[in-house]
């Protein structure tokens, strides 16, 4: 073929894909994190979603929001120029359904293999705002180093509240005090597990939080009693600013972290050795208490191309891509049949936290990370009692009558 | 009154001079006190940049990546691994060694320490494909080769395989996406196809990932696969209980288990990937998927442009307005100057963030281009060239008008040339703001690719939930000073002198 010729058929393909695009191609904008999740993200829509929807003319490009996520969107949102798809997290969903931009989902997706509880942390009024992406709990995760030099056994599943706090102890006891037992972030997003376990509830029947139940109680004297004698420190006294780097400093025994904490060490502490436990149960009532902190795809109630947005939502949380990011060992995926997959029966640490982590999302009282309708202000009493009593500044008795009465106050703003 | 007494001349000389020495300490403690708060937290952060462990506390000065016998060592395992002592890694047919002193007291284990290779692949900004690891390929060799009194020397042979049995020019190359063979880009942009000729290599055809880097041999059958570059040869040594690790050739990134293990996150550094590793990460992490271009790039030539866009709009159109308003007349231009410089300057462009942001949008300038447009005219532009045009004296104009200029002559062969000290500080104030932006290009800019440094540092904080890679944030806040740094070194003149003199004149 000569060198015109080749142009010209050239040109006549050219011509005929830009026609053909100019028929009917839809584009589906898709909202999300910044960071590591539009190569993610991307090689998802690439791998799974492109192929799928390239007969049907469906274009979707990602869009990442930086910075602070939910106030980014929140603006898009009132500019009306949000994607078709994007996430929802769950900590924040109360104040994105009550703008009345989120569709709801019932009759549109089917949510039955999906884990119940992350559906229940979508679902307000009965309708279903998001179908889970991924989803992360809470874990003991230790160092098994220093558990071997202690001579102490590692925490396991069977461990209470009581029992890991004598292996904390004996384990402060028997390597001094260049170490610690346990690292207690003074907040609520690792608290708040601990809360659950005793049966305590973060809003009553009147969406009120009674921070005066015996209950409570129990639990605030038991996380802050776990700093006596430094069994147990804030990251601040070890220079890290949260609970993954105090492991990864190799002089804390234990941290309660999710999943994302193994590749934080594996990046950071790679020849850290440690395994994970599930959270402790409840001396009292036996039960487990954790937090289900989890995202959601979720669709714009104001898409024009609602039924392209539902095709590419199906196809994000399809089977095949959730093996894929399972696999791949980005996130824990939200499909109940994924129990059994071989990546959870692997022996390395990294894995075998994955599982634990899964097994977590029903096992005791699960309650969604989230901080009601009046976002995140709401968790400051608590996080200030914990500070202060942490730190020492407070009897744990002065710190709850003043968090109550904090809390009072802010919920009556 | 008595009168003073008569003091000795050379006495009165000696107080003199020690006043004047005392008067110049004081002077110099000052400024090295005033240059620590002000140099302290760069020069903090360009030390952390280099350190393994940034967040190190208490923070050290004995780094060991300033050292010169450690960069030394870095260099000659570099040159070992690779043949180039800057950029280090591992290439295929290479022996690297590398010594470990482990002391082991009477009682305690004689066994030598184990030796492994680990998987090291931190995780960046840009989750690029999972690398070929040195451990899935490189055999190891550990031997005792000294012993002194209780410690011994091991030594640790790290052997890159090659792949293919054929002879001939070695070339590098970058795999592409696969499909039914196995296919690399040269440096010239030329595809080729890769055959594997041994066992060995067929094994690995599933493995590589489109985007790794690998070396070809060419020769008579082709190209064939001598095998992937690793960048990095992560070595980690652990001893029994009892044992201690007293020395080895680089540093341990690492130490856990009280001692007894030692991370080396790359033993074939050279100088660039241990001295400055996060700065070469910030480079090569952020490789755009699409492009293959390292964004870190993209975005420093994002800010010069942005930067340059702004500060030519301003001398423009800055000193246009400037000299309009502060020597023409005409109807309203009181009107204009309080609305159109004071009133603008007075409301906070956050106030104008739904509107601009919404008309760029229907403009479909969502870019560099609509964030030029959206700060084209400085309001305080306009305001220091009006000042500085009002203190000018009004004489120079009427000679000019004599002479029969026009005011389009005598702006631009009279006026404008005698502002060179007002424009150099409008231009640096703008470069500064530009190259500082940080608000409108994080409202604006969306894609990775056309992001300024500023927005895009912001992303380097984002993973593991807000806890972010402190390596590479400064090292790319190191990086993202030093051009208005050398501005302020280079025209501090200006700022000083006459710049802010003349500016605020009037």
């Amino acid at each position: 073929m000569n060198a015109p010729r080749r142009t010209l058929l050239g040109l006549t393909l050219a011509a005929c894909a830009a026609l053909g695009s100019a028929h009917a191609q839809t584009t589906i904008k898709i909202n999300g994190y910044g960071g590591t999740d539009p190569a993610v993200v991307g090689d998802l829509i690439n791998r799974f979603v492109k192929p799928a929807l390239a007969k049907d003319r469906i274009t979707v490009v990602y869009e990442p929001l930086q910075g602070d996520y939910n106030k980014s969107l929140t603006t898009l949102l009132a500019a009306g120029n949000a994607g078709d798809v994007f996430y929802l997290p769950a900590e924040t969903l109360d104040g994105f359904v009550a703008t009345g931009k989120v569709l709801p989902l019932n009759g549109l997706v089917n949510t039955s293999p999906f884990i119940k509880s992350l559906n229940a942390a979508f679902t307000r009024g009965g309708r279903l705002y998001g179908v889970a992406k991924d989803f992360n709990t809470l874990t003991l995760v230790y160092n098994r180093s220093l558990f071997d030099e202690a001579g102490v056994k590692y925490p396991d599943g069977t461990d209470t509240w009581a029992t890991l706090q004598t292996k904390l102890t004996t384990l402060k006891q028997k390597l001094g005090p260049d170490y610690a037992g346990i690292c207690l972030q003074p907040n609520w997003d690792r608290f708040g597990a601990f809360a659950f376990a005793t049966g305590w509830t973060q809003f009553d029947s009147k969406g009120r939080t009674n921070l005066a139940d015996p209950r409570f109680a129990e639990v605030f004297n038991f996380y802050t009693g776990l700093a006596r004698n430094k069994v147990g420190v804030q990251p601040s006294e070890v220079s890290e600013g949260w609970t993954g780097g105090c492991l990864k400093t190799g002089k804390v025994a234990v941290g309660i972290e999710g999943n994302w904490v193994v590749n934080f060490l594996r990046d950071n502490a790679p020849n850290l050795k440690f395994g994970t436990a599930l959270m402790p149960k409840n001396t009292k009532t036996g039960q487990r208490g954790n937090f289900l902190y989890t995202v959601g795809w979720a669709i714009n109630s104001g898409t024009k191309n609602r039924a392209a947005s539902l095709k590419v939502l199906n196809i994000l949380t399809s089977p095949q891509v959730q093996q894929y990011v399972l696999e791949q060992g980005l996130a824990i995926p939200s499909r109940t049949a994924l129990t059994s997959n071989a990546y959870f029966r692997k022996t390395d640490p990294g894995a075998q936290n994955s599982r634990l982590v899964f097994d977590g999302a029903d096992d005791g009282n699960v309650r969604a990370f989230t901080f009601g309708p009046q976002g995140a202000d709401w968790s400051k009493p608590i996080n200030e009692a914990l500070a202060a009593v942490l730190s020492g500044q407070k009897s744990a008795a002065d710190a709850l009558k003043k968090a109550q009465a904090d809390m009072n106050t802010f919920q009556k703003r | 009154m008595t009168a003073p007494a008569p003091v000795r001349p050379a006495v009165r000389e000696r107080w003199l001079a020690r006043r004047r020495w005392a008067r110049a300490a004081w002077l110099y403690a000052f400024m090295l006190v005033m240059s620590f708060f002000f140099l302290g937290p760069f020069v903090t952060g360009l030390l952390s940049s280099l350190k393994d462990n940034p967040n190190e506390y208490p923070p050290t000065l004995n780094i060991p990546q300033l050292t010169p016998a450690v960069i030394g060592h870095a260099w000659a395992l570099g040159v070992q691994g690779s043949g180039d002592g800057w950029q280090g890694g591992l290439h295929p047919g290479r022996t690297v060694t590398f010594e470990v002193q482990v002391q082991s007291p009477p009682g305690a284990p004689q066994d030598p320490p184990a030796v492994t290779l680990f998987p090291y692949q931190p995780v960046s900004l840009v989750a690029v494909a999972r690398q070929a690891q040195a451990r899935d390929y490189a055999t190891l060799d550990t031997r005792e080769v000294a012993r002194s009194g209780d410690t011994r020397t091991y030594r640790v042979t790290v052997r890159s395989p090659l792949l293919t049995r054929q002879t001939g020019e070695t070339v590098r190359a970058t795999l592409t996406e696969p499909d039914a063979d196995l296919r690399a880009r040269l440096g010239n942009g030329q595809t080729v196809p890769v055959r594997l000729d041994t066992p060995q290599a067929q094994e690995r055809q599933y493995e590589l990932n489109a985007g790794q880097t690998v070396e070809l041999t060419r020769g008579p059958a082709g190209y064939t696969l001598r095998g992937p570059v690793f960048e990095r040869t992560p070595l980690q040594v652990d001893v029994q209980r009892g044992q201690s690790i007293v020395g080895s050739t680089l540093p341990p990134s690492d130490r856990q288990d009280f001692g007894r293990s030692f991370a080396f996150r790359n033993v074939t550094p050279g100088v660039l990937g241990y001295t400055f590793n996060n700065y070469r990460r910030a480079f090569r992490e952020t490789a755009d998927p699409a492009s293959g271009r390292s964004l870190f790039f993209s975005w420093v030539l994002n800010s010069f442009l942005y930067a340059f866009l702004r500060v030519a709009a301003a001398v423009v159109f800055c000193s246009l307005a400037g000299y309009a308003l502060a020597r023409m007349t005409f109807p309203g231009r009181n009107l204009i100057f309080l609305v159109a410089v004071l009133f603008v300057q007075m409301v906070p462009s956050q106030v104008n963030l739904v509107s601009n942001y919404v008309l760029l949008k229907d403009l479909g300038l969502l870019n560099l281009w609509g964030l030029w447009l959206n700060g084209l005219v400085a309001a305080g532009g306009v305001f220091l060239m009006k000042q500085f045009f009002e203190g000018m004296p009004r004489e120079l104009e009427e000679s000019a008008a004599i002479d029969g200029a026009g005011p389009l002559t005598t702006f631009f062969r009279v006026m404008l040339p005698q502002a060179g000290p007002a424009l150099i500080a409008l231009s640096i104030t703008q470069f500064q703001g530009a190259w500082n932006d940080f608000f409108w290009p994080l409202v604006i800019l969306r894609d990775n690719a056309s992001f300024t440094l500023t927005v895009g540092l912001s992303n380097f904080r984002e993973l593991y939930g807000g806890q972010g890679d402190y390596g590479l944030i400064l090292a790319g806040a190191v990086l993202s000073a030093i051009p208005v740094i050398v501005l302020f070194v280079v025209f501090q003149r200006y700022f000083v002198d006459t710049g802010a003199d003349s500016a605020v004149k009037g």
